[in-house]
């Protein structure tokens, strides 16, 4: 699993899909919005949660499409199939490839995030454990997103209509922690229950992935 | 005995292609799969290394290592040869990555990324992925497709090294394979009537 991680990484190091791409997106985003309804701080910091949240969601999804994608192409999943590690093990260590690639290099601008939008120490500090805790569950949601896709035609405009749903709890939660923090509210809550959304599809998200990869090769 | 067929129907899209195949290959011994475009040689394959389920039949294997190349090649073409290789040799915890190197002569292009290799290089580093695995069993779809006779040559070296070590291969292609030991099988035999007009182009439709 150690070579899948390995090689990923590499993979969108080299194709420009990963850190770049996500993170230029990202920012672009958080950018964009002051320019669009003005410099006001207290309107600005109270959307900025969900903005900063759609933002991860949307930059998230830029590479998601190839995640199985290309390996079905080119015949390595049905290599996968046939190889001495479990597919479920390829999914998850596809699905954390993903998320250092973009939930993780996202998660660590989020304090640079909050210093431009004006918020204080503590609560960039909860933006930052939100989106460390909440990113992942991005990610392996992404992966079952993909791994249904697999071979469709036009399946990279079909996967964030399917997967969007399923992100719903995650930018609740997620952003619920952040503006709490920002208002000086109990915030543990909300982000337990994102970490709790996170946990409950990580573990189950890469046998489901596993099992429509097998159905897709069939 | 490494795999045993039994009454086997294969099926592509729901649609029975060929039927009551039985075949039994042994330790060293090699099957020369053959037929022409779209008898269904890689539905076999395929459905031998259960990639594709089946309908009938039974399929005994008496050992889990079995490797498929098919008509791709397995590879990234951002990546180099050797991080190919590397690649592979984790996912099998190999230890024979060097062997495979030099066995099938890649340390010229070892370097290189895959996407400035010809095609009959790139079919070369797949081979080397057969090697690196360590399978008893090797499934072959067309192998020998896009190699010239030197590469073709250190491939059959290669096949004859996987013998020596008792392992099975079964290689599909156009014609039967000229390969000493070989035992010649038409996929033609177990075609299955479909009323479908001969079309190379439609799997199961040649007659």
């Amino acid at each position: 699993m150690i070579s899948i991680l390995k090689r990923d990484i590499l993979l969108s190091i080299r194709s420009g899909s990963g850190f770049t791409l996500s993170l230029s997106f990202f920012f672009l985003i958080i950018i964009l919005i002051p320019l669009a309804i003005g410099p006001e701080n207290t309107k600005l910091q109270s959307i900025t949660p969900g903005i900063l949240w759609i933002s991860a969601l949307l930059s998230c999804l830029l590479s998601l499409d190839r995640m199985f994608q290309s390996d079905f192409e080119d015949g390595t999943l049905e290599a996968f199939l046939l190889a001495p590690v479990p597919l479920e093990g390829i999914v998850f260590a596809k699905a954390i490839a993903h998320w250092l690639t973009t939930g993780l290099a996202i998660t660590l601008v989020a304090p640079i995030i909050g210093f431009l939008y004006g918020f204080d120490q503590s609560t960039s500090l909860w933006m930052f454990l939100a989106l460390l805790v909440g990113t992942p569950s991005l990610s392996f949601i992404g992966a079952f997103g993909a791994s249904i896709t697999i071979g469709l035609k036009r399946g990279s405009l079909l996967l964030p209509v399917l997967i969007m749903p399923f992100f719903i709890p995650t930018l609740i939660f997620g952003s619920q922690t952040v503006w709490q923090a920002s208002t000086g509210l109990q915030m543990i809550n909300s982000f337990l229950f994102t970490a709790g959304v996170s946990a409950f599809v990580i573990s189950l998200m890469p046998f489901a992935a596993a099992l429509a990869i097998n159905s897709a090769l069939k | 005995m490494l795999l045993s067929v039994k009454n086997l129907t294969c099926s592509r899209n729901n649609r029975s292609i060929l039927g009551n195949i039985s075949l039994t290959l042994n330790k060293a011994q090699i099957i020369s799969l053959y037929g022409p475009n779209g008898s269904g040689k890689t539905t076999l394959l395929k459905t031998l290394a259960n990639i594709l389920s089946y309908s009938e039949g039974i399929i005994t294997k008496k050992t889990k290592e079995i490797c498929f190349l098919g008509h791709t090649n397995c590879l990234k073409t951002n990546l180099t040869v050797k991080e190919n290789l590397s690649f592979w040799n984790g996912i099998y915890a190999g230890d024979t990555l060097e062997k495979a190197i030099s066995s099938l002569k890649l340390q010229d292009i070892i370097n290189i990324p895959i996407a400035q290799l010809s095609a009959g290089q790139k079919r070369k580093v797949a081979l080397a992925r057969l090697v690196i695995s360590k399978s008893e069993v090797w499934l072959l779809d067309e192998p020998y497709s896009a190699l010239d006779k030197e590469n073709l040559l250190l491939f059959n070296q290669a096949i004859v090294g996987h013998l020596k070590t008792n392992g099975g291969i079964i290689m599909s292609s156009h014609t039967p394979i000229e390969f000493e030991g070989a035992k010649p099988l038409n996929i033609l035999e177990f075609k299955i009537a479909n009323g479908l007009q001969n079309d190379p182009f439609i799997e199961g439709s040649c007659s």
